[in-house]
């Protein structure tokens, strides 16, 4: 079962500026969650807030009917998040940050993370040392390590970054299967609109740090059949929103 | 180590540290380092706690309580900015957010100081009476020093958001186009105001630590006129040093962000050099107005070579190695340089510049590979 979660009039203070202002949302369904929008328009900032990684500087967050806009620690808890892969622990094995990072002692061979763990290929470098390992490899166990102990969301911050195409191909599907085999509610900032129209259930847009326009499952199953021009679409969109 | 007890922030940090000192030590060049030096760096540990229970034991007891105040405000700078990077970029953040388990992780980090503080003392004044009489007030100081640590971090963290916010507002975005001078210019203002005080350009930077080498040297002159101890200009140095290695120690991500921009060693620590050489003439300059110029500028000269070649040692080391492993290597070679500069002193330059030179070639073959 997913766990909702909401964000009213959310404000988010990064380098003296509101990354994120104002922000409001409601998700009470499980699927995949596609943000999009331009540099520096608070996706990082949004979904690290969320997994509280950052402190709102107003606003509240709901996960699960309890407020825990005061409660970081619940909120790292009971979401699970991908750090950057460049902040994996260099002397650590994939293997030791999987063990440090699940609960539960048999996390990393749950059967339903077979999927996901085969699409990864983790088990290539499970013992070398994090920084023996290339940009691709380290975000492969970061995305793995995400979903040890199967949390109900799980937020992904631009998570195809460095994979190569056959290897993004595959942790998409495993992602999509995943999801909708366990109710997961997985939110993702995105940096192509392909990956939004042929993956994400909802969509999100995002610009001057706030959300231009949400966008509906129907819109992106309509967007599948003229994905060129949804593109279009959403480009234009975006410009016009950053004016 | 089991990697289970990395569930636990102390447990995170020991096992980091765990591996990181077997891959200091994987090659055979280094076993055999440190076979030869751990010994003599046992040997040496036990000699300077020995030293210090008994400079410790003739000092009046505020220094003790000054240098416990020290002893408690550095870590705890660093424990907090060990748990900032923990809460926002780790693995555990869950853990490192909860406040009991960063209670616990802030309270194991100063019990090791503390203990060996405590040991020091307990060597210094062996009768049960003696250090119960001096314990409670280094306690004391200790504890203030930590507590100031955090104030410091709590108040540093509101200044700096309010200037961050006012150059926001200012919409002060600069320019990014920039002459090759002008780049050369915005680098060694952006390593200044990351090594030295914060948010300050290079000549500012420069300024404030002069001032800063004229305050300790006249504050010293007046409580040394006062109390008139013998061993104390040592001291005085030896404090000014510990002050200039404290607060000019280049962040280890900047130091390699530099070597990795392509800048020689020598340049990526020029302005921490220049730093502590400001700080060094600050000193003098003020020592001299009180008639103690000579023996303050070559204890200041001194120093200076000291913390260059540390440096130095510092930026070649991160050139060929990965950072903990360089870390590691680094206090090995200090270590073992300093046991060899007190067994041998006559020939304690020679072996420095000779290992330098090593480190120099080492480097530059490996320029050969690396981009």
């Amino acid at each position: 079962m997913s766990l909702a979660f909401s964000l009213h009039d959310v404000s988010v203070e990064r380098g003296g500026m509101l990354a994120v202002r104002g922000v409001s949302y409601s998700n009470d369904a499980p699927g995949w969650i596609g943000i999009v929008g331009a540099n520096g328009s608070g996706k990082t900032s949004l979904l690290r807030a969320l997994a509280g990684r950052l402190p709102i500087r107003a606003g509240r967050i709901l996960i699960g009917g309890a407020d825990l806009s005061a409660d970081r620690a619940a909120r790292a808890a009971a979401i699970g998040f991908a750090v950057d892969a460049a902040m994996l622990p260099g002397e650590l094995t994939p293997r030791e940050v999987f063990a440090i990072s699940a609960r539960k002692r048999d996390a990393f061979e749950v059967p339903a993370l077979a999927p996901l763990r085969a699409a990864l290929a983790i088990d290539a470098f499970l013992d070398r040392p994090c920084n023996t390992l290339s940009a691709g490899m380290g975000q492969r166990a970061a995305l793995f390590a995400a979903f040890l102990d199967l949390p109900r969301i799980v937020i992904l911050d631009e998570p195809f970054n460095w994979l190569d195409p056959l290897t993004a191909f595959d942790v998409k599907a495993a992602l999509g299967a995943l999801v909708a085999s366990e109710g997961l509610t997985l939110v993702t900032a995105l940096h192509d609109v392909a990956t939004l129209t042929a993956c994400c259930s909802r969509g999100l847009l995002m610009a001057e740090a706030g959300i231009a326009l949400e966008i509906e499952q129907d819109a992106l199953r309509a967007g599948l059949g003229d994905p060129i021009g949804f593109e279009a679409a959403m480009i234009e969109r975006l410009r016009g929103a950053l004016g | 180590m089991p990697a289970v007890l990395g569930r636990t922030l102390v447990g995170y940090d020991l096992l980091i540290m765990w591996k990181g000192a077997r891959a200091a030590f994987s090659g055979t060049g280094d076993r055999l380092l440190l076979l030869v030096a751990g010994p003599l760096l046992v040997a040496m540990a036990a000699e300077g706690a020995a030293g210090a229970s008994a400079a410790l034991g003739a000092l009046p007891t505020l220094i003790g309580m000054a240098a416990a105040m020290l002893a408690g405000f550095a870590p705890n700078l660093a424990i907090g900015r060990r748990l900032d990077h923990l809460r926002g970029h780790s693995i555990i953040a869950a853990a490192a957010l909860r406040r009991d388990a960063a209670a616990n992780y802030a309270l194991f980090w100063n019990l090791l100081p503390l203990a060996l503080t405590l040991a020091v003392l307990l060597g210094a004044a062996p009768r049960i009476e003696a250090a119960a009489r001096f314990a409670p007030a280094l306690l004391l100081s200790y504890a203030s020093g930590a507590g100031a640590a955090w104030a410091a971090r709590r108040a540093g963290a509101g200044v700096r958001d309010r200037l961050l916010r006012r150059r926001a507002g200012r919409g002060a975005a600069r320019r990014l186009a920039l002459s090759a001078a002008g780049r050369r210019r915005r680098v060694l203002d952006l390593v200044a105001s990351r090594t030295g005080l914060p948010r300050l350009p290079l000549l500012a930077n420069l300024v404030a630590f002069a001032a800063l080498g004229a305050a300790i040297a006249a504050g010293w002159s007046l409580l040394l006129a006062r109390s008139g101890l013998a061993g104390a200009a040592a001291f005085g140095a030896s404090a000014l040093l510990l002050i200039a290695a404290a607060l000019l120690r280049q962040q280890a991500g900047l130091l390699r962000y530099l070597l990795f921009l392509g800048d020689s060693p020598l340049r990526a620590v020029a302005v921490p050099i220049a730093l502590a050489g400001a700080l060094a003439l600050g000193a003098t300059a003020a020592a001299a107005a009180v008639g103690n110029g000579a023996g303050t500028a070559s204890a200041a000269a001194a120093i200076l070579l000291l913390l260059a070649a540390a440096a130095l040692l510092r930026a070649l080391h991160h050139s060929a190695r990965p950072r903990r492993a360089a870390d590691f290597a680094i206090q090995i070679d200090v270590a073992a340089l300093l046991a060899a500069a007190i067994v041998l002193p006559w020939i304690a330059p020679l072996l420095v510049a000779g290992r330098l030179f090593l480190l120099h070639r080492r480097v530059q073959a490996l320029r050969h590979i690396v981009p």
